[in-house]
């Protein structure tokens, strides 16, 4: 428009400031929402991508896999409860291991599988779980710390050694990368639990209608059904760290809207007798206003996709270092609550503007 | 005699309220017409500031009317009086007060952009005004790189560029010297004299007067002298 676009030419510094503001704050809104993603997606990818309806775990665990045993045998009385399409057991558990040859520890995760199951990850490179007995399919995180298809390593403290027969991707669970094993092997693995069912497992994953997996706690006794969304939100830290992420991002979004309104407002400010002039002259209230949104909403627009293209610039450079992941419709959505937040912190100035008298204009001297 | 451009009728306007209330004007009635430059002459305080401010319409009056070409103004919304400002009023200050963003040659395109000028009407217009102000080769500049009278004389360009009925101006001169202050009076009252509009000319400059046509004098809110303008010219035709 005619008076906004001349005015940010006239003082380019000043609107470069701002616009500079709502870069910096645009830029770490998206990042740490990248952040966030991509830890949250290091803990529960492997969950998420399970491709089931709910999992059956032990009553009292409170949807924490770790406190689950449940008896593989109860997976025949789930599958007789009518409505149910697929039963299997599932062991998850968490260990350490190291590389033949190296000395450094290595955090995972195991998924004991039911061999050509529900739960069969898909493969990149290598073979599937088949017939192994001692070969596991890693996720592909586990390559950049140096296992690959072929190797072999060993569980600490244990000793056992297994062998890389294939690679998946998008597993992880709780930060570390997912190991898929025959399921036979994974209870192998498990220390033996005073009480504990000689066949036990962390859970049974179903896939059926939900009045049907509404029955199973009634069905088998000391259960209790967790949706996938349940499981994933109670890994340990998985809230507590979506919730800290969230409110930092909320507070940057607040206190860009703050710094973008106090600077309208003493811009504004001092333009008032300015503003009395051209209102003397003949200018609407209702043209100054749609001027001051058009200079904030051209700046907000600059100044967040400069955001983006910093906050895609850091992915590609930390993307392999830290977990980061970023959807475009995350960025939208981010962008146009931060628009709306800018033009919103205009209302002040907007209001002095409506209020500025015309007879400022005319110095009073007699 | 065609009727007057700007007529204002029993016109009253005080500030505040009880102890505290200063009657600025009492029973004012005060003409302009069509090509009348019309001085107003008063001391500090006498109303005339206020006078022009309900005159242009940036006013209402707490008692009488005020009509421009026959239709009473001071009814209007405040959105409704502004529009009529622009169409209808020139205004030039004190202080020339020209937009710091604006080159002069902005400063009349955006009025022209103001009233919906196309964009060829809107250059040949500004490109005459400026061409008669003596301001082409300036124009290009913004207000902090031109002097006092350069200021001046766009400010008069933009009172000119909406084609205004009447033109306000008060005390155009005071932050000029006298040659340069005689000098936009003249402009004022050339425009205003060859185009059939309407002028107030406030001053202090008792020197400009046979400028003008009729010389209306204010003192504590009353008029008490509204003469036309007897000139040496005159006398002798």
């Amino acid at each position: 428009m005619f008076l906004a676009l001349r005015e940010i030419r006239h003082a380019k510094l000043r609107f470069a400031l701002i616009t500079g503001v709502i870069v910096m704050v645009s830029s770490l809104v998206f990042i740490l929402s990248g952040l966030a993603n991509g830890l949250s997606a290091g803990n529960t990818a492997a969950i998420d991508a399970m491709p089931i309806d709910a999992m059956v775990i032990s009553n009292g665990s409170d949807y924490l896999l770790d406190r689950s045993s449940i008896g593989a045998g109860e997976a025949e009385t789930v599958a007789s409860i009518s409505g149910i399409e697929a039963v299997e057991p599932l062991g998850v558990s968490s260990a350490s291991i190291k590389k033949q040859g190296e000395t450094n520890l290595l955090g995972v995760s195991f998924f004991g599988v039911e061999p050509d199951g529900l739960m069969e990850p898909r493969i990149q490179k290598g073979e599937s779980l088949g017939e192994q007995t001692k070969g596991v399919v890693i996720d592909e995180t586990l390559v950049d710390d140096g296992v690959g298809l072929g190797d072999t390593f060993t569980i600490e403290p244990d000793g056992v050694e297994l062998t890389v027969v294939g690679i998946t991707t998008g597993q992880t669970y709780r930060l570390a990368p997912v190991i898929f094993m025959p399921l036979a092997l994974w209870q192998e693995l498990q220390p033996i639990r005073q009480g504990a069912p000689q066949d036990a497992v962390t859970a049974i994953i179903v896939r059926g209608s939900s009045q049907a997996i509404e029955a199973i706690p009634e069905a088998v006794p000391n259960t209790m059904v967790g949706s996938l969304e349940q499981i994933a939100n109670h890994i340990p830290g998985e809230s507590e760290q979506n919730a800290t992420l969230l409110l930092i991002q909320v507070f940057l979004v607040v206190i860009a809207a703050g710094i973008i309104a106090a600077f309208f407002y003493i811009i504004t400010l001092q333009k008032m007798p300015e503003l009395g002039v051209m209102k003397a002259i003949g200018t609407g209230t209702g043209y100054l206003a749609r001027t001051l949104i058009t200079q904030v909403l051209a700046l907000a627009v600059v100044g967040v996709l400069v955001g983006i293209s910093i906050a895609d610039t850091l992915a590609l450079i930390i993307g392999n270092v830290i977990p980061y992941s970023i959807s475009t419709q995350r960025m939208a959505l981010f962008g146009s609550v931060l628009l709306l937040v800018a033009v919103g912190g205009t209302a002040l100035s907007l209001a002095r503007i409506a209020r500025v008298d015309p007879l400022d204009a005319i110095n009073k001297a007699g | 005699m065609t009727a007057n451009i700007l007529e204002l009728q029993g016109i009253g306007k005080h500030f505040g309220d009880g102890e505290s209330r200063v009657d600025a004007l009492q029973d004012i009635d005060f003409a302009v017409g069509n090509g009348e430059l019309v001085a107003l002459i008063g001391p500090s305080g006498s109303g005339k500031s206020t006078l022009l401010s309900i005159a242009g319409a940036l006013l209402t009056p707490n008692q009488g009317r005020v009509l421009l070409d026959g239709a009473a103004i001071t009814e209007g919304s405040q959105a409704e009086r502004t529009q009529l400002r622009l169409a209808k009023y020139g205004f030039i200050f004190q202080g020339s007060n020209l937009i710091s963003y604006l080159t002069g040659r902005e400063q009349l395109l955006f009025i022209a952009h103001l009233i919906g000028l196309s964009n060829k009407e809107a250059e040949q217009r500004a490109d005459r005004l400026l061409t008669d102000l003596g301001m082409t080769e300036r124009a290009g500049h913004y207000p902090e790189e031109l002097s006092g009278g350069q200021r001046q004389r766009i400010a008069i360009a933009r009172a000119l560029m909406n084609d205004p009925r009447i033109i306000l101006a008060d005390e155009p001169t005071a932050s000029l010297d006298s040659v340069r202050g005689r000098q936009v009076v003249e402009m004022l009252a050339k425009e205003v004299h060859e185009r059939e509009k309407g002028g107030i000319l406030v001053t202090h400059d008792e020197r400009l007067i046979d400028l003008c046509d009729r010389v209306v004098r204010i003192t504590d809110g009353r008029i008490h002298e509204d003469e036309a303008v007897v000139t040496a010219q005159a006398v002798g035709v």
